[in-house]
């Protein structure tokens, strides 16, 4: 069976510069927001709640007047552009398709503003419900639907006017689980099939680890870093970025030279740095991933390695395909540590242990 | 579906309902008598005080005047309140709470003030005894009725989806006319018939403003009343709570549909 290609061609090209939103007094709700997001791109701006995704969003749609700014959509400059003339298909995280209205008349609702006429436009609805697997459903009203049949018919309204850019502010917050995932699925598959630009909100960074391109991380109405979900997670540049994306155990001290070697030097013990390391006396932070540890039981010598933590298994959490340990240190902090079943046998509650690593893993973080 | 059902409760409401309701019902079988008395139960029927009332232009022309009037307050009642609920759900100004306080004045206002009121201002414009003078009168006691009810419904709406509506391309006036209005028209409808039914039952203001050229139905049962024994009059209220009557009922159904809709 051909599989659909990616026609990046069919998305436009979004590019926000220096975007500044200020309510009222205080701190701004977005502080210059620059962004260049490719045609055809499935991007998510990640944060926490009030790091200014939502704000960054209406800005594109057109809802909020930026206080400074460029917008453009397609290379054409768009921040006084009304809402309904930006062309942007866009789905709510509350249901928002209108209740007075069938399924099928809320999919045709962007058509009739279109001045499509009615064969097309029935035409085209009924595509656009089969595209979404609710062929059957045109007829209902969208209270007799679940709520991710709602959500999926909001994805049909949305994109049925071919719109180059798709917004989508936590278009599936208020679902559970399982449902998030299948949708996220087919929104995957959604995304392949159109190719247009999607910029996608969310709180929650396994969604956007499964879903995008690139990832722009929010933090206090800026963006930290834009990465690749790889480069993000792998190379994060901050402290911030390192423990919204993923679990990390984060050590402070001091850069010194010991025994030839540049080094950590903290409370917990001395750790080699990676090769471009930063300056010796230079105070820094320093990163490790859960899976890149091991634990050990301690052995009979306790050789005084470097790399090294000695502390004592204060909890166990199964994971089905792996472990989780915090480990409790003599210097009374707990480091995390994910293992694969295997390869720590003996280990469990009130273990004294060793955790290490490579020394390539421990990341200089700011 | 409750599990077990509350018949206390269910006693209370009827009781409450027929102590409401009964003494008003007695105006129907009195309509059918067949003497000149109030007395009740009437020992014969007929329709004679029907007939009474449809071929004296006493009642006729004050029947048309009532039905007339309350239309016209109607439909400027629910224009002009729906547009005051708009002003002042969707904007902020300054002295927003004292326009409040002027729309909605007229209901807590004692009647009997605003009648007095009226009257005074209305002997300077010569409006006392004229169709408009009762029309004016009664736009600006049914307007809090429909500033209440459309207010409601505008400020629950999710104004989500006006910006749905924006996204998929429509301008603002399409917003308003294909999603808001739409939306909320239960609620002008309700306006709409609380206004009818605030003029046409309307009495006291409407006895400050009536003479001989020109009064309502409530004025002439009023009259009728207290100059003689007159059945007639029990055909007229008997009208007027049928009117009523069908116009909550109406009202209700409008809503029911809405709220059964929005629970299936
Ligand atoms: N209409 C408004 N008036 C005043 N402040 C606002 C308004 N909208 C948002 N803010 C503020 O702006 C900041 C950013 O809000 P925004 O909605 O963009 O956050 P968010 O990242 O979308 O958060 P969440 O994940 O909770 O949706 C918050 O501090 C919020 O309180
Ligand atoms: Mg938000």
């Amino acid at each position: 069976m051909p599989r659909p290609t990616a026609d990046r061609s069919r998305g436009a090209a979004v590019r926000l510069r220096g975007i500044v939103k200020q309510y009222g007094a205080g701190a701004p709700a977005v502080n210059a927001v620059s962004l260049d997001i490719a045609a055809g791109e499935f991007i998510s701006l990640l944060g926490p709640s009030g790091s200014g995704k939502t704000t960054t969003l209406n800005a594109i749609a057109g809802f909020i007047d930026i206080d400074a700014g460029e917008i453009e959509l397609g290379g054409v400059a768009v921040a006084s552009m009304r809402p309904h003339l930006r062309n942007i298909g866009m789905v709510f995280q509350h249901f928002t398709l209108f209740p007075h209205m069938t399924v099928a008349e809320n999919v045709a609702y962007p058509l009739r503003q279109r001045k499509v006429p009615a064969k097309e436009r029935a035409r085209r609805v009924q595509a656009a419900l089969e595209m979404v697997q609710l062929g059957e459903y045109g007829t209902r009203r969208p209270d007799q639907l679940s709520g991710g049949q709602q959500q999926r018919v909001a994805v049909a309204r949305a994109v049925v006017f071919e719109p180059r850019v798709l917004l989508m502010d936590e278009p599936f917050g208020a679902l559970d689980r399982k449902l998030r995932e299948e949708l996220q699925i087919q929104l995957k598959g959604l995304h392949r099939e159109l190719g247009i630009t999607i910029i996608f909100v969310t709180h929650d960074q396994e969604e956007a680890l499964v879903l995008s391109d690139r990832i722009a991380v929010f933090n206090n109405g800026s963006i930290d870093q834009i990465g690749t979900p790889a480069e993000l997670y792998d190379r994060p540049e901050n402290r911030f970025v390192a423990q919204f994306l993923g679990e990390s155990n984060i050590f402070e001290g001091t850069v010194r030279d010991v025994d030839g070697v540049r080094a950590l030097v903290c409370p917990d013990g001395r750790f080699v740095l990676p090769a471009p390391a930063a300056d010796p006396g230079t105070e820094i932070h320093a990163m490790v991933r859960p899976e890149k540890c091991r634990v050990a039981p301690v052995g009979p010598d306790g050789d005084g390695l470097t790399n090294a933590l000695e502390g004592e298994v204060e909890e166990e959490i199964f994971l089905g395909s792996s472990r989780k340990l915090l480990v409790r240190t003599p210097t009374d902090r707990v480091v995390t540590v994910r293992s694969t079943a295997a390869a720590d046998r003996g280990v469990s509650v009130g273990s004294k242990v060793v955790v290490t690593w490579d020394s390539a893993d421990l990341l200089v973080v700011r | 579906m409750p599990a077990r059902r509350p018949y206390g409760l269910a006693a209370f409401a009827v009781i409450t309902g027929a102590l409401l309701i009964l003494p008003g019902l007695i105006v129907f079988p009195m309509s059918l008598s067949d003497r000149r008395s109030f007395v009740f139960p009437p020992k014969e029927w007929s329709f004679r005080w029907y007939e009474n009332f449809f071929s004296d232009p006493g009642w006729t022309e004050t029947l048309m005047n009532s039905l007339q009037t309350a239309v016209v307050v109607a439909i400027v009642a629910t224009v002009a309140g729906t547009v005051a609920v708009f002003g002042i759900v969707r904007h902020n100004f300054r002295g927003k709470s004292v326009v409040v306080g002027l729309l909605l004045a007229p209901m807590v206002t004692p009647i009997i003030i605003l009648g007095v009121g009226e009257y005074a201002l209305f002997l300077r414009w010569q409006l006392v005894g004229t169709g408009l003078g009762f029309t004016l009168a009664h736009i600006v006691h049914a307007i809090p009725y429909v500033v209440l009810t459309v207010s409601g419904v505008l400020m629950t709406m999710d104004r989500q989806l006006e910006r749905a509506a924006a996204s998929l391309g429509a301008p603002p006036h399409k917003v308003l006319r294909t999603i808001t209005l739409p939306i909320i028209a239960p609620g002008i409808m309700a306006g709409f018939i609380f206004a009818f039914i605030s003029s046409f039952d309307e009495t006291v203001i409407a006895l400050f403003l009536s003479d001989p050229n020109f009064r309502t139905m409530p004025v002439q049962m009023y009259a009728s009343m207290t100059q003689e024994v007159d059945p007639t009059i029990a055909v007229g209220a008997s009208l007027i709570m049928l009117l009523s009557t069908l116009l909550i009922l109406l009202s209700a159904l409008v809503f029911r549909r809405r709220y059964a809709k929005a629970n299936r």
